[in-house]
């Protein structure tokens, strides 16, 4: 007997041991494959993106209006909307679109590339590729790995086009030694955005715009921001701050720009940098007749030369109203409709462009430009985009599929599994148990939506493949080219039927897509703390970037006092002590902010102005390493810490197994007011408005400096994704977010109700709200129960 | 609130709680659910509350059963591409969801017992007459007399009741057989129990040929007697002498009554119960269906024949003229064409007789695969779904009772699923580790909680199981043949009271052992994968685990299967009860008789003043008590009269320091001593209801499966030497066995 008992539980044991095996493959395997996402160029390894003047660059980000240098001629066109670019792994792929005028694309001569790679990668068998517009125009060998090489080619002519235009770029990569899984990960290669960038005819005039379709091609710095550089006659209260509000949101609509910054400015500057636009915006034109001497103004067209040939937008008006009818036109028609708008523009950062997805649909690999594709390596990986609209609503429960058509030519041994993270977080592994010559068709791989969310989403999809093979790592077995696994573009995404319903607070589609703000004809509120131009710059960035997700531009009303808003969705914006305590007191911020205080003080010292391209050094090691560090151990060591126990194995073993927490059942629901941590830099936090059921969205930071710089920082392609929960925090020390996701959401729907559709917003919100399912299935069944009873006692025979 | 009012209320909650159930929620919050769900249904389980209560626990299992449902349909197929994965999911998928829906009507059925019934008290003036049906066809002789004394035994005005036994054994085509032995011995026993039924004053009635089997001979007695109700016993089914009393009573105010039913209680074990030595503390296997599921169908008026210790009223019968004959289960089906007709029918829960069941494997599955074809049939030939003049629930009712027989279809696939994956990689059920633990697990918790609070009483945990699969084997040929050809199937009768006379391995068990032998073997292979397939290792040992809870079913059936020996012709049953002895030299001692079978009866003697034996060494006119010697006792009579002595022959002595213990065995030749036996035996029901209360107890989950892997472990070390002991005959048989 006793025997019996301690097989079976050792039985028991193994049976369960087995289990969480199979949820801790899933952590470990995305910590090393979840490769970025692909905004998320830092990635593994060291930061590529440094904000490091760079003196050899082509233009200095610090350069100023009327010094001098190679850059004001503005014979360069930078090609990398992310940034610096590393390209991992033995199979790398980006492609994206860059916009340039009819000018430019006829006086385009050459490519500039400069690159620096891995000293694992073996040059043999490791090849850079670029092709603009389908056509090769590089094609080099990945052989410099002690110094950056610069590589310049010519750009055949008749390449390039007026408007958009298709870099891709392909880095190939094998080992030059190791055949195993794990080195794959040794192999990368950055590409450096400051000195990659297209080259013109001398005497070509790159940056002229004649159209306010010529907008798109102002285009980005080495770091993928574009500037707008909005002058007003009095920048220190600024009387046009609707107006400029308004501006930036048609500007980044307009020029499809993928990360707007707006500076503001009293000063006409000489001329302006890549990826810069200036626009003067004028209470009436006469006023800048005097801003120089041979500026002419230009009384219908809407643009005029700076003195360094490039162009500034003017916006002109007798009266406010005439000023803003005059930026509607900027506005493009397609936005100006006023049905909602179901449309992302994702052409300056992905091509082909993200598929929207309103409901439940099969979407072939083919059409979102994932090819047929053979394959030689070990570590194969391709990713995929699709947006989801607003009010999506079926995290918690939802569950997507990859439909896979592959071929596998090897057989693959244990340990071999597809990987796929959703927004760079692991979502499913699915081990491989394939033999030689087997094809797979429609093999489901089955994704949890918990990492989707609002707007554009990433899918990485990554084939681990161990193989016999490279387990004996014969000398060239890198080198072979035999293909190992093909995958069809009929392969497939399945997005299944999902729950609609907009919720708040909710910062992901508050950043995703403008939720609830940017929805229909109706006025946007914005209350500013003071009237310094810092303030109205960092509301401008923040209401540029939104708009340009959301697709839509709404116009803007700054409220003077914080009771006009009291019911009504608004936007408050300022420095935490010039906010009123009632703003943050809805949003679960607290009064007292110090680190933010400390951020803001640290930040410039005794500089009293504000360069928007302030140099933010950020630390030498990957901070978001760092913080995935400390999170593995937390991981490691439950969230006690070193308490012992069975209650904290289990609650360990319960955290592995389902990614369920004890908090998760039992929820807090006063929740203490957030203080951010150390080196919160700005924040952002969604609550209720004073009065009714309308959404407050606050944007605070310790000084006004702050608010500007932070968010631009927040607003870079790679972070703004992370915007989440009802407060986010963006901490510049780490260059990480920290998310405090709301323990209750309102709901606002976004369309008439259906019983389909409730169903699966219930279904949605009792699976985020664990224990009320439990409860209300409970009351329900205890009501059936005697129910039943009353029925039972009048029927049949008692 | 009135019953429509009821009805809505109930309708709507129910709606609810079903569009609640079919939510897609995520895999946490259902297993957060099925937690709290485990929670509450043990504490109410702990409190065995009942009323509303019940019900609650009811509905709480219902939920996560539906949710197991829709989890198990929307999220664990396979996809249609993969067929060879497809076709064998989607058969273990509709053998699940099978089960579900026998679960659900099962459920429904006992949502909420009725209260016993009381039997009305009529004058005896006033109390209809009645004749007592006992059919026979090849019973012996002992049997029958200790039947028939019974039945005479019955407590009822002499005048009002007459009992016949109809003798399908020596009909006229018997003993007109061109077979020369069935002749002789058909008029051998035509006249050897027309002798006892004149010795009892018993009506006997034979007829011209066998037709229609059981039916055919009951209708033959109804078409020769004349009294308002009929009482039906098997030969072997002895009444207690207050059956008429507690039955008879509800015919005359319930016009439209055509049955009073009565358990079946069976004073031996079946060969299971015997193989597994659980005779005396586990509630038999019928006792589910006898104290629970008839006297749950009695709430919804659907208690049906069961072919004996019933009363029927002759008007109803005549209604659809005679017992019907067109399944081979003439009693349910003659019950559902009542049913349908109007009449209606009504259960006693106290055991009235005392019946043998099937004592050797062969005769009990015997008994099964008629029971099963026979309900099959049913389902065939008069679906109760759509059987006009049925209630709904009736129609429910008989569904379940028809629907139960298929089980050895799903319970096959059950066992063979697991292989398909363990031995063959085929996926059949898409299942994640966290999802098995969340939805599986749970699902099977609930339904093992759930059967423990409604059945645990009458039914330990897992017993189900393993009866299902002991029957399995052999009943599948059976069922699949009633469905290939369901005008097949004829009646046998279920021998019983068969002794073995060596233990031995039923030659019907074979198939047992290397099923046994293919599931341990897969239990090897799993181990192996686990180890050589690291990355599949968490579904491994799910589905082994699975198997090896096949493997514990199929290793404690082969101890079931291995017949114990069993000496004792009839089996006795514990009373108590005074009596005087009277010893060969004259004699007269004090004593109780502690044990009786209709063949003989254990005697505690004590010297007459009462005094202990002095010594131990009791004497008898001088000498010792010794095997062999005769004595005779008298005992008062149920009735009140004094009795006439009983012979008896002393077949054993053992003395104690108080008394002497003496086995004897009856030496009857008049039907008066027929009458004594009958008296001892079985004229006090009270002692057997007793009996059955004490073993039901429910033993807990917890509890029952810790007994349940215990007794497997031994039962398989049992078969299995069993079969070595068979393999080498020249080792003593009966070592095997201790």
């Amino acid at each position: 007997m006793k025997r019996l008992v301690i097989s079976l539980l050792t039985l028991g044991m193994a049976v369960f041991s087995a289990l969480t095996l199979h949820a801790q493959l899933a952590p470990d395997a995305g910590e090393r494959a979840a490769s970025p996402a692909p905004f998320n160029i830092g990635g593994n390894g060291a930061p590529p993106a440094t904000r490091q003047k760079d003196d050899t660059a082509p233009s200095s980000p610090d350069m100023r209006v009327g010094s001098g240098g190679e850059a004001r001629s503005r014979t360069s066109r930078y090609l990398l909307p992310m940034g610096n670019l590393r390209l991992d792994g033995e199979r790398n792929t980006r492609a994206w679109n860059i916009f340039l005028t009819g000018d430019e694309a006829e006086t385009a001569t050459g490519l500039q590339l400069a690159y620096i790679n891995a000293v694992s990668v073996m040059p043999e068998a490791s090849r850079l590729k670029v092709e603009i517009n389908g056509r090769s125009v590089l094609d080099v060998a990945i052989d410099s790995s002690d110094a950056q090489r610069i590589v310049r080619v010519p750009v055949p002519a008749g390449l390039l086009r007026a408007g958009a235009n298709t870099i891709d770029i392909t880095a190939e990569q094998r080992h030059r030694v190791a055949c195993t899984v794990e080195s794959t990960y040794e192999l990368w290669t950055d590409i450096d955005a400051a000195r990659t960038y297209l080259t013109f005819a001398s005497g070509a005039r790159p940056g002229r715009l004649q159209s306010l379709d010529d907008i798109a091609a102002v285009g980005f710095d080495a770091f993928g921001e574009t500037t707008l550089t909005i002058v007003v006659p009095s920048p220190r209260d600024s009387v046009l701050g609707e107006e400029i509000l308004y501006l930036s949101q048609a500007l980044a609509v307009r020029g499809r720009f993928a990360h707007p910054v707006v500076s503001i400015t009293g000063n006409l500057p000489g001329g302006s940098r890549p990826g810069e636009l200036v626009v003067l915006l004028a209470p009436s034109p006469q006023q800048y007749a005097a801003t120089g001497p041979d500026a002419p103004v230009l009384p219908h067209a809407t643009f005029r030369s700076l003195r360094d040939g490039s162009t500034a937008l003017v916006i002109a008006g007798e009266t406010p109203e005439e000023i803003y009818r005059r930026i509607a036109l900027i506005v493009p028609q397609n936005i100006r409709d006023p049905s909602p708008s179901s449309t992302v523009d994702t052409a300056s950062l992905y091509s082909p462009e993200t598929t929207f997805s309103k409901g439940a649909s099969k979407l072939a690999f083919g059409m979102l430009g994932v090819e047929t594709q053979e394959f030689s390596g070990r570590r194969f990986t391709t990713s995929i985009t699709v947006a989801l609209p607003m009010d999506f609503y079926t995290q918690a429960y939802g569950e997507a599929r990859l439909l896979i058509d592959a071929g596998f030519a090897v057989d693959m041994q244990p340990g071999s599994y597809f990987i796929v993270s959703v927004n760079g977080r692991t979502s499913s592994v699915l081990p491989l148990d394939m033999t030689a010559g087997k094809m797979v068709t429609q093999m489901p791989i089955r994704i949890p939506m918990h990492h989707f969310r609002p707007g554009v989403n990433t899918i990485e999809l990554s084939g681990v493949f161990r193989t016999a093979q490279d387990a004996d790592c014969a000398p060239g077995t890198t080198l072979q080219r035999d293909p190992r696994f093909a995958l069809f573009d009929s392969s497939s995404l399945v997005i299944p039927d999902f729950g609609r319903m907009g919720t708040t607070p909710n910062l992901a589609a508050f950043s995703a897509r403008g939720f609830p703000y940017w929805r229909k004809e109706s006025t946007l509120y914005v209350y500013l703390a003071d009237q310094e131009s810092a303030t109205v710059a960092a509301a401008a960035t923040l209401l540029a970037n939104v708009s340009f997700h959301a697709q839509r531009v709404m116009p803007v009303d700054i409220v003077p006092h914080i009771n006009a808003i009291q019911q009504q969705n608004a936007l408050l914006i300022g420095a935490a002590g010039k906010l009123p305590p009632v703003a943050l007191a809805q949003t679960g911020l607290a009064f007292d902010m110090p680190s933010l205080q400390e951020s803001a003080d640290t930040l410039l010292p005794g500089s009293g102005t504000v360069d928007t391209d302030a140099p933010l050094s950020r630390p030498g090691i990957n901070p978001a390493n760092a913080e995935d560090i400390r999170e593995r151990w937390q991981k490691r060591t439950g969230p006690e810490g070193d308490a012992p126990g069975t209650f904290a194995a289990f609650q360990q073993w319960l955290r592995s197994t389902f990614n369920l927490t004890v908090d998760a059942v039992f929820p807090r629901l006063n929740t203490p007011p957030y203080s951010p941590p150390n080196g919160t830099l700005i924040v952002l936090a969604q609550g209720h408005s004073m009065l009714g059921n309308y959404t407050w969205t606050v944007m605070t930071a310790g000084s006004a400096e702050a608010l500007e710089v932070g968010i631009k920082e927040l607003t870079e392609p790679v972070m703004w994704p992370q915007v989440d929960g009802k407060i986010t925090a963006f901490r510049q020390s780490t260059y990480t977010v920290d998310v405090v996701m709301p323990a209750w959401v309102d709901f606002i729907p976004m369309h008439p109700p259906e019983l389909f559709n409730l169903r699966m917003v219930a279904a949605n919100w009792l699976s985020s709200n664990l224990s009320s399912y439990a409860l209300v299935m409970l009351l329900a069944c205890a009501l059936l129960g005697l129910a039943s009873y009353l029925v039972l006692i009048q029927v049949g025979r008692r | 609130m009135n019953k429509a009012g009821a009805g809505l209320l109930w309708a709507s909650v129910a709606l609810i709680v079903a569009a609640l159930a079919m939510l897609p929620i995520s895999v946490q919050a259902h297993l957060v659910y099925s937690c709290a769900v485990i929670i509450v249904m043990s504490v109410l389980k702990a409190f065995r509350a009942q009323g509303p209560w019940r019900l609650i626990f009811i509905v709480l299992g219902v939920s996560i059963i539906m949710r197991y449902v829709y989890w198990r349909t929307t999220s664990t197929l396979p996809p249609t591409g993969e067929l060879h994965n497809f076709i064998p999911a989607i058969l273990l998928y509709s053998a699940e969801m099978y089960v579900i829906f026998t679960v659900g009507l099962n459920l429904f059925i006992v949502s909420l017992p009725p209260r016993p019934r009381e039997c009305p008290v009529i004058a005896r003036d006033d109390l209809p007459t009645v004749d007592v049906f006992v059919p026979t066809y090849n019973e012996e002789r002992a049997l029958l007399a200790a039947t028939l004394a019974a039945a005479r035994g019955m407590d009822y005005p002499a005048d009002k009741l007459t009992i016949w036994l109809l003798d399908d054994g020596s009909t006229d085509e018997k003993t007109n057989s061109d077979d020369a032995l069935t002749s002789i011995a058909a008029r051998r026993r035509r006249e050897d129990l027309s002798r006892l039924c004149e010795d009892f004053g018993v009506r006997y009635l034979t007829r011209a040929e066998n037709k229609h089997a059981k039916a055919g001979n009951l209708n033959n007695g109804l078409a020769h007697s004349t009294s308002e109700l009929i009482a039906v016993f098997d030969a072997d089914h002895a009444p207690a002498r207050n059956f008429l009393m507690e039955t008879v009573g509800f015919f005359p105010g319930d016009k439209k009554l055509f049955l009073v039913q009565t358990p079946h209680f069976f004073i031996n074990a079946d060969p299971i119960e015997k193989n597994l030595d659980t005779f005396r503390k586990m509630p038999s296997e019928n006792e589910m269906f006898n104290s629970i599921i008839l006297r749950s169908l009695d709430k919804w008026n659907a208690a049906y024949f069961c072919g004996s210790a019933a009363v029927l009223r002759r008007e109803a019968i005549n209604d659809i003229g005679g017992f019907c004959h067109s399944s081979i289960t003439e009693d349910c089906e003659t019950s559902l064409a009542l049913h349908a007709r109007g009449w209606s029918s009504a259960y006693v829960g106290k055991p009235l007789i005392a019946g043998l069941q099937p004592e050797t494997y062969t005769n009990f599955i015997g008994q099964r695969s008629r029971w099963a074809q026979g309900m099959i049939q049913i389902m065939l030939f008069n679906f109760p779904l759509f059987k006009s003049g049925l209630t709904l629930a009736q129609r429910f009712c008989y569904m379940s009772s028809g629907f139960h027989w298929m089980f050895p279809v799903t319970r096959a696939i059950f066992l063979v699923a697991p292989l398909l994956f363990l031995l063959f990689d085929m996926r059949v059920f898409v299942v994640s580790g966290g999802e098995f633990i969340a939805y599986v697990l749970s699902y099977m918790l609930i339904s093992l909680l759930m059967q423990n609070y409604l059945y645990g009483s009458c039914r330990w945990p897992w017993v189900s199981e393993l009866y299902e699969y002991v029957q399995m084997i052999h009943l599948l040929p059976a069922v699949f043949s009633v469905l290939a050809n369901p005008h097949k199937p004829s009646f046998r009768v279920t021998a019983k009271n068969v002794t073995q006379s060596e233990d031995r391995i039923a030659d019907i068990g074979k198939p047992f052992f290397i099923l046994f032998a293919i599931l341990a073997a897969t239990l090897a292979v799993s181990i192996w994968r686990v180890f050589d397939s690291p990355h599949v290792a968490g579904l491994v040992l799910t589905v082994g685990g699975w198997n090896l809870l096949n493997l514990i079913i199929a290793g404690c059936a082969l101890g079931a299967i291995s017949d114990r020996r069993n000496l004792r012709g009839f089996h006795r049953i514990p009373i108590t009860r005074r009596c005087e002895i009277t010893t060969a030299t004259g004699e007269v001692l004090a004593g109780t008789v502690e044990d009786v079978s209709i063949s003989g009866a254990g005697v505690r003697i004590v010297n007459a003043d009462g005094q202990p034996l002095a010594g131990g060494q009791p004497l008898a006119g001088g000498q010792p008590l010794r095997p062999g010697d005769a004595l005779s006792i008298t005992f008062r009579m149920c009735s009140g009269e004094a009795g006439t002595p009983l012979p008896m022959k002393i077949r054993s002595v053992k003395a104690g320091p108080e008394a002497v213990y003496v086995g004897c065995a009856f030496v009857a030749t008049q039907a008066a001593h027929y009458a004594m036996i009958a008296d001892l035996a079985y004229a006090n029901a009270d002692q057997w209801e007793q009996f059955q209360k004490e073993r039901q107890s429910n033993i807990g989950l917890m509890q029952g499966t810790i007994w349940f892997l215990r007794m497997a472990l031994y039962q398989t070390r049992r078969g299995l030497s069993f079969l070595l002991a068979r393999s080498r005959p020249e080792r003593n048989l009966a070592e095997a066995g201790s």
